[in-house]
């Protein structure tokens, strides 16, 4: 085990700012770890070797000058989601298409953390433009699961809970269409956090359903989480759905006291298809937060078995529009032969976009067609308020709901399931939070037979960050982390 | 509603995308699959319901202008496969679907 990268982030940190520990002697550490477990696990496209030791190096002087005394992740490595663009650095989103794409700028998220002193060391992998739960869609073949490799991480920001179980990262950042970060921590056994629609600026993040889609952070524990995002929420002029609201600061709710909160399970969660030893462990759950003072109470929210047919419609459709801009032209892929423009056009999307992203693409296209709209988009978006009414009157209730994050752990890296009835069914306890634009946290609670972690979701109303995270660090204390016991 | 072959090719023209005479006949039927499962969201009475179209409030915010210096000449094009000048470089069109 090494002492150093197996440490929490806060911790590292805070170890860092009393000297006993160098920025450069951390990234050395982190560097080693990655390129040592890298051949078994895959989940970096691009190591920022050369780039993080520059980075390191200013970030010790800025240290040593007091500059980052207020920064809580100061000198700490992060991993990032090759979906956010990150300057002079190349950002894939795992695709043939973008391969070579190297941006510009950074997204605002990757300013505000290297202002703060957090050392950006790679992009990591994730489903095609973020169209998946497995990374097995990536153009740069599938990550595994720290737990077992013959599992998948999950996804579509399965590179981004790799990193952080194995090791090979402290924190990481994914980001969450229709469950993209919550899954993938839970079938890694770390937590992760869906802020609010409109807490993080996606300036910088590569579409893939704009009304739906907000990045957030993966970390071992809710307090590293908490630490991550209080860095990267506010308001940013650059993205006009990011809402400007006062307190953006999340620290003060890590407080052992879920005491009279109350706290409402959806029956619908618990359905029959739920896996007996996440059902046992859900259960176990429950008496914990009970035993802790919390209300615990079983209620019905009939309209959210509707989510994945409204979620696949509104996704679609704004995924075909997100991905026209790329042409063969501007950037990205384009093809050797071609006859015209229709033709480059044509050819550099039919060769550079995998088969999930084409039909994705075409269900979008087809359900906002004429003859259509009413009938499929119009239809997913008056599905999507009556979900979110459904949500309101429940948080009219409740302060948080809980429910078990997947139906099933991470599935073996060879299983298929092509009936979308099972596909989508899984997807229920996910999407519904994100066309509801509420906050939402995985957070580890277990293993099943074969040893793989199992995950619950706290969901809170919108901007109500504050009381999950109070209630997962009350919940931590009972059930601390625990690292892959296959890990050396 | 389904994906016909004829609005499989109209669609797949729209959106510039090939697909061989296998894969649109794969892809049709995956397709197809998919809109029956989605068809399921029509059990839900939505009658005079308002459509959600963004979960935050949407409103104009105003803001004085400000000067904002971008130095971007020669950076923006370079990602393209082919620039010259800082122009884009494709081949000769016309409005014939050239």
């Amino acid at each position: 085990m090494n002492d150093i990268t197996s440490m929490p982030a806060l911790m590292l940190a805070s170890k860092i700012k009393n000297k006993e520990l160098s920025v450069t002697e951390v990234l050395d550490q982190q560097l080693k770890v990655i390129h040592e477990r890298e051949p078994l696990y895959n989940s970096y496209i691009t190591i920022m070797d050369d780039e993080a030791q520059k980075q390191a190096k200013l970030v010790q002087q800025r240290i040593d000058a007091g500059e980052l005394n207020d920064s809580p992740l100061a000198g700490v490595p992060i991993a990032i989601k090759d979906n956010i663009c990150t300057k002079s650095v190349r950002t894939t989103c795992a695709s043939k298409m973008l391969e070579n794409f190297v941006p510009n700028y950074d997204a605002t998220v990757i300013e505000k953390l290297k202002n703060s002193g957090v050392i950006v060391i790679g992009k990591v992998n994730l489903d095609e433009f973020a169209m998946g739960g497995s990374t097995k869609t990536s153009y740069f073949g599938p990550s595994k699961n720290p737990w077992n490799t013959d599992h998948v991480p999950g996804g579509s920001s399965g590179g981004s809970a790799s990193v952080v179980a194995a090791e090979q990262a402290f924190i990481s950042l994914g980001s969450d269409t229709g469950g993209s970060i919550r899954q993938p921590a839970s079938y890694c056994g770390l937590v992760g956090f869906k802020p609010t629609y409109g807490t993080v600026s996606r300036y910088g993040l590569v579409a893939l359903a704009p009304s739906l889609d907000q990045i957030g952070p993966f970390g071992r524990t809710i307090s590293d989480c908490t630490a991550v995002l209080d860095i990267i929420s506010g308001h940013d002029p650059k993205d006009s759905s990011s809402v400007n609201i006062k307190n953006y600061s999340y620290m003060e709710a890590l407080v052992n006291d879920v005491k009279k909160m109350k706290i409402g399970v959806p029956n619908l969660f618990l359905n029959k298809d739920l896996d007996e030893d996440i059902l046992n462990c859900f259960t176990e759950v429950v008496e914990i937060f009970e035993n802790m003072g919390a209300e615990v109470e079983y209620f019905d929210m009939d309209k959210l078995k509707y989510g994945p047919q409204a979620y696949y419609v509104i996704s679609c459709a704004e995924a075909s529009s997100s991905l026209a801009r790329f042409d063969g032209v501007r950037y990205g892929y384009r093809t050797n032969d071609y006859d015209g423009l229709t033709d480059l056009y044509k050819k550099s999307r039919s060769e550079a976009f995998g088969d999930e992203v084409k039909r994705r693409i075409m269900l979008g296209a087809f359900t906002q067609g004429p003859g259509n709209y009413e009938a499929y988009y119009n239809k997913a978006m008056k599905v999507r308020r009556l979900i979110y009414d459904e949500y309101q009157e429940a948080f009219d209730k409740y302060d948080i709901l809980l429910s078990p994050e997947s139906l099933t752990t991470a599935p073996h890296i060879n299983y298929n399931n092509n009936d979308p009835k099972d596909k989508y069914r899984s997807e229920m306890l996910n999407v519904s939070v994100n066309l509801a634009g509420l906050p939402g946290v995985s957070i580890p609670c277990g293993r099943d037979k074969k040893g793989l972690p199992i995950g619950i979701q706290l969901i809170g109303n919108r901007f109500d960050e504050k009381k999950i995270i109070r209630a997962a660090y009350a919940f931590e204390q009972v059930k601390p982390y625990k690292r892959p016991s296959t890990l050396i | 509603m389904k994906f016909t072959k004829e609005n499989f090719t109209y669609i797949a023209d729209i959106v510039k995308l090939d697909f061989t005479k296998d894969e649109e006949e794969k892809v049709r039927k995956e397709l197809n699959r998919m809109l029956h499962f989605i068809d399921s969201m029509n059990e839900l009475d939505t009658d005079n319901i308002e459509p959600l179209t963004h979960i935050n409030s949407l409103k104009n915010v105003f803001r004085e202008d400000e000067e904002v210096e971008y130095r971007l000449s020669g950076q923006v094009t370079k990602n393209g496969i082919e620039n010259k000048d800082d122009y884009y470089v494709v081949s000769k069109t016309n409005m014939f679907g050239g």
